[in-house]
């Protein structure tokens, strides 16, 4: 098809999207100029075009740092952990209830699992910590009257991931299973009728009809949440993590808040924010390219 | 034999979901309880299911503030106007993505996931925002928004799945793209448009950053804004006592922190279960088929 | 063309503002003449006898555009009288502009969009060393020669003036003074429980210990000591054992990091005693403020170190059910044999008012100000007006009872609020506290450490302080939390020592030398 026919064919469609690529160039494209940033040692008096050039300074501040291997390990390791649990859970979630019966019942669990998704980390952080407390914690006071003893959580570095892992999926489990509750809706009822005529069970109906049926929202998100595997939110983890378990806890942004938020180096941040960057986007692209080849869903 | 495993999974289910209700809903329960209760008890830490020494005290203080009924019109407007505005312009751009014979869809859809890592940071933002103008309008809470990359390709992939059957039934009676999608998709789509509709609500409704760069006037100000800041009072200096400023930061009640979290809350917590209505099995097909 | 469109804008905004405080004027037209007439009659103090430098003529008729901060406790209000105040004595009057948000956040975008108000809220001293030196803020030395009272007041306090200049030797906010003393941090004991068990505070850690085991074999389940902030809370008690939790200048003049020092060390080995013997909470090192006003208020715990005005604030809450509920006052206990008992010095208040170097009102304004470093003005804006919100009875001011407490004084009146003062009579305040407080602010006037002064970094010193130094910062927490749980040996410390060293902690220690020595030796005259 050359372009003008294809043009001819596609430009109402074209049309359609140009308010949405209007927005991209206003409010994402126009202000990219930021990134200059961080080859620069940014005055916000001065503005962005009027600070000094520093070259890679930044960069090369960030790749001689004693803890490097420590903060990209940290920050690999909980983003994985978080990926494979956390991508599961709500999936997990969509298709009990999708097999729950019992009309009312799921209506209300579908309603009260995405409570927490309201509360803000802040307050999430401080019911986490007292809930787990070994002075009065509810699971400590558990564990006390089973006869294990108390544990001190929040203390102990090698707890630090699955604390965080766990109280990511308990507040966002509900919130992102909304999105295959919505998917499961397309699926065919009467492929559900013929596969039961077939004798199938519900194990077998699982596997080759609901599954299938929302896989593509599933690659999707996938692929989505592999790009965003690294960039884990500071202020969760801040407020989770102290000085006894900097060992697991210190990832990338938490060292961009200490190091340059802080004290308002912006510079330094959109060094490490540029390289945070680049590598996600090596991942997105990796994945994207997986997928094609593996399932032929993908997002370009 | 079929019947009773099918019995055994029921029950597993029902215990699982269950202690899912349990879990999620308890602490909302728990700030239910200790925003209704009296400040000695929740002092004492005595609170944990119901409230103690019942009053209504902690509402009354939230509420009598005069800027809050003011404040909750402008949340709905934005949230009402910002979501109207972010379903059409993410719905025509996902779609247009969404057909194979897109011009340069490919290119364009790599152009919008690179923004999703690459962006120029919130002070050149602001500054774009500042010089087109609409800072202290409603289009500063409603535009730069408008659009989440995110929403828009979990949309993208929806329409994708839409049988081709379906549109070429619009073409042959001579519909254009437009048509095709106003006329056949969007009414095959609520169930997604309900849920992005509910993901941009809920954005805008707690959106306390944008409010923060784009407003001047106290009288725009949205909820979140005069919420949060009655809660910093306790927030200033709490984390370091050697901060020097935090001696006359005052100790924010449990009971009150809680009501603030449950005044700004609650109305946007009642949009999900008529969102549930639109999660109706079975709607494209009988399409298809008719 | 940027530029153009920004001094365009700056222009616009200046007319705008004009034009909206003519419009105010209208209203407070009626009432300014009949209250400057009232001050000018009243007997503020006879005038034949005050220097020329305490007269109060008005120095100005503008008003000054204002970016500041609004406490939630006592949010801003535009009717205040303090506003009235500093109008009749100084004719200033203030635009104010909130931020939607946090300061910190509004200042970036403020001074990131290039037009600023007159005078900007400066919330910690950094931030307007920082921007001052960027050239955004004017010098206030500049102007002393207007100053003359601010020149009076840089003489009776020089050691607060300095610490509050830049590298560069200029000074770039307003000073304060007085209003540190509720920044003090304290010990506080349960002082009816004590007597009950017939124990009586501590002098020295080891007293300390021993009754925190006595408590503790009376209450079980009890952890006799408490504080919270985790590794942040360090300081307070490293100063009982006359070091510190960060560089500092010691009494041989020397700059020193105390958390290498030997003391330290003994501090952090009582730490670690307390920690296994249960006598502080297993999660000392997260404990939520809520955990740690549970444990004081049902008596699970009986002596903490925190802010000195919780005094009153648990007393208040918990005598309504329990009369006997005493927390007190308690000499800080010494660490080391025959050590002094001090307390931290934290009495001070480090956020104040900036002017823009851009503003066109600078001599307007720095003449409003030097009213504030006057005897007058210090008590105009900490006790406000005779008869309105003071008495006097046998020559000592007491602040009428129409006040509950100093917030609320804050909140009806706007004194000592934002922008309202630079230079407070504590007093003012002390005059409204409990007995019990009042007690215990005369009492911890005796365990006063020496003033720490900071020093002030050029923006290079101060990139290398923020990167080389935090890693430093976080080194000293994560190792010195394991030392108090147990997860690492006493034994271990000089492995800690010699880790320090790799970490730059010679050359961080030499840029606060430098620093506070430039700072020294620069002359306020």
């Amino acid at each position: 098809m050359t372009l003008r026919t294809k043009w001819s064919k596609g430009k109402i469609l074209f049309a359609m999207f140009i308010p949405c690529l209007l927005y991209y160039l206003i409010f994402k494209y126009l202000p990219i100029f930021g990134i200059v940033v961080a080859f620069k040692n940014y005055s916000l008096y001065r503005g962005v075009w009027a600070s000094d050039w520093v070259g890679l300074k930044y960069f090369r501040l960030f790749f001689s740092g004693d803890d490097l291997w420590l903060l990209l390990r940290n920050t690999f390791l909980l983003g994985f952990y978080n990926l494979v649990f956390g991508f599961a859970a709500p999936i997990v979630l969509a298709l009990l209830l999708n097999e729950m019966r019992l009309r009312v019942f799921k209506r209300f669990v579908q309603t009260v699992s995405y409570l927490p998704h309201f509360i803000s980390n802040v307050v999430v952080a401080s019911m986490v910590i007292v809930f787990l407390s070994p002075t009065g914690g509810l699971l400590n006071r558990m564990l006390e009257s089973l006869g294990i003893g108390s544990v001190n959580f929040m203390a102990d570095p090698s707890w630090f991931r699955s604390i965080y892992v766990l109280s990511e999926i308990w507040q966002h489990v509900g919130w992102e299973s909304i999105i295959y509750l919505a998917a499961l809706t397309a699926i065919d009822p009467a492929l559900y009728e013929a596969a039961g005529i077939d004798g199938a069970n519900r194990w077998q109906k699982i596997r080759s009809i609901t599954l299938p049926g929302i896989s593509p929202t599933i690659i999707i998100l996938f692929i989505l949440k592999v790009g965003s595997m690294i960039e884990i939110g500071f202020e969760k983890v801040y407020l989770l993590s102290n000085p006894a378990t900097y060992a697991s806890a210190d990832i990338l942004s938490t060292y961009v808040y200490r190091t340059a938020m802080v004290n308002g180096n912006f510079s330094y941040g959109a060094a490490i924010d540029l390289f945070t960057a680049v590598v996600s986007f090596v991942f997105i692209y990796s994945a994207n390219l997986l997928s094609r080849r593996i399932t032929g869903n993908s997002l370009w | 034999m079929n019947e009773k495993k099918i019995s055994v999974f029921s029950i597993v289910n029902l215990l699982l979901l269950t202690a899912v209700a349990l879990a999620t809903l308890y602490p909302f329960i728990y700030m239910v309880a200790v925003s209704l209760s009296g400040s000695n008890y929740v002092l004492k830490g005595m609170v944990s299911w119901f409230p103690r020494g019942f009053n209504l005290d902690m509402y009354k203080l939230v509420l009598q503030d005069p800027r809050i009924m003011h404040a909750y019109v402008n949340t709905i407007v934005y949230a009402s106007a910002g979501t109207l505005v972010a379903l059409v312009v993410t719905g025509l751009g996902a779609y247009a993505l969404s057909k194979p014979e897109m011009l340069f869809g490919r290119g364009f859809t790599v152009l919008i996931v690179i923004t999703m890592f690459f962006s120029g940071g919130m002070i050149p933002t602001f500054l774009v925002v500042k010089e087109m103008g609409i800072m202290d309008t409603l289009w500063a809470m409603v535009l730069p928004g408008a659009v989440s990359t995110w929403n828009l390709l979990i949309m993208r992939t929806f329409f994708a799945g839409i049988p081709r059957e379906l549109e070429e039934s619009g073409k042959l009676d001579g519909l254009s793209d437009l048509g095709i999608f106003a006329r056949i998709v969007v009414p095959l789509s609520g169930a997604i448009f309900a849920t992005i509709g509910l993901f941009y609500a809920v954005g805008l409704w707690n959106n306390f950053l944008n409010p923060l760069l784009y407003l001047r006037d106290p009288d725009l100000f949205p909820l979140q804004v005069i919420l949060r800041n009655l809660l910093l009072a306790g927030q200033a200096g709490a984390g370091d006592l050697t901060a020097a400023k935090g001696g006359d930061s005052v100790i924010v009640e449990e009971s009150y922190k809680f009501a603030v979290i449950l005044v700004s809350t609650l109305p946007i917590l009642c949009v999900y279960p008529f969102v549930q209505r639109f999660f109706v099995r079975g709607v494209m097909i009988g399409a298809v088929k008719g | 063309m940027r530029k153009k469109s920004i001094w365009l804008m700056g222009l616009l905004a200046l007319v705008l503002v004009f034009s909206g405080c003519s419009k105010n004027n209208n209203g407070s037209a009626a009432t300014s003449p009949a209250a400057s007439g009232a001050a000018s009659t009243a007997p503020v103090s006879s005038s034949a006898s005050a220097s020329a430098a305490e007269t109060s003529a008005k120095v100005t008729d503008k008003t000054f555009t204002m970016l500041t901060d609004s406490n939630p406790s006592w949010p801003y209000s535009k009717d205040w009288p303090v506003w009235k105040w500093i109008e009749e004595k100084t004719g200033a009057k203030f635009d104010v502009q909130l931020p939607s948000g946090t300061l910190y956040d509004a200042l970036n975008l403020t001074f990131a969009s290039g037009t600023l108000p007159d005078l900007i809220f400066m919330p910690d001293r950094t931030q307007a060393m920082k921007y001052g030196q960027q050239g955004a803020l004017a010098n206030i030395l500049d102007y002393k020669d207007k100053m003359p009272n601010f020149q009076k007041w840089m003489e009776q306090y020089p050691d607060v003036a300095k610490s509050f200049l830049a590298a560069d030797g200029k000074m770039y906010m307003l000073p304060t003074e007085g209003f540190g003393e509720t920044n003090r941090v304290v010990w506080m004991y349960r002082e009816d429980i004590f007597k009950k068990n017939n124990l009586t505070p501590p002098k020295t850690y080891d007293e300390l210990y021993d009754v925190a085991k006595k408590l503790k074999a009376l209450y079980p389940d009890s952890y006799p000591i408490v504080f919270r902030n985790g590794m942040n809370a360090m300081i307070n008690f490293a100063s009982n054992f006359e070091t510190n939790a960060a560089y500092y200048k010691n009494d041989a003049g020397d700059v020193k990091f105390g958390p290498s020092e030997d003391n330290y060390k003994t501090m952090v080995g009582y730490m670690n005693k307390f920690y296994k013997e249960k006598l502080i909470p297993a999660d000392w090192l997260t404990l939520q403020t809520k955990q740690w006003q549970d444990l004081l208020s049902t008596s699970q715990s009986f002596i903490t170190v925190d802010y000195i005005g919780r005094i009153d604030f648990f007393n208040a809450a918990l005598r309504q059910e329990n009369p006997e509920f005493t927390m007190a006052f308690m000499p800080p206990p010494a660490g080391l044999p025959g050590g002094k008992q001090q307390n931290p010095y934290t009495q001070i208040v480090e956020n104040n008012l900036a002017i823009a170097a851009s503003s066109k009102n600078i001599d307007d304004i720095v003449k409003v100000f030097d009213y504030y470093y006057s005897e007058e003005g210090r008590t105009l804006l900490s006790w406000g007006k005779e008869g309105e919100t003071y008495t006097i009875e046998n020559g000592q001011k007491k602040i009428k009872p129409d006040y509950a407490d100093s917030s609320d004084l804050r909140k009806k009146t706007g004194l000592a609020t934002n922008g309202t003062y630079t230079w407070i009579d504590y007093d003012a305040h002390l005059s409204l506290a409990s007995k019990e407080l009042k007690y215990a602010y005369e009492e911890a006037r005796n365990y006063d450490s020496k003033f720490n002064p900071k020093p002030s970094f050029t923006d290079s010193e101060y990139e290398t302080i923020t990167i080389a130094g935090a890693a430093i910062d976080k080194y000293r927490d994560e190792q010195i939390s394991k030392f108090i749980l147990g997860s690492q040996s006493m034994g271990d410390w000089s492995k800690y020592i010699d880790g320090l060293g790799k970490l730059d902690l010679p050359k961080v220690t030499d840029l606060y030398k430098t620093a506070l020595e430039r700072t020294a030796q620069i002359s306020l005259k």
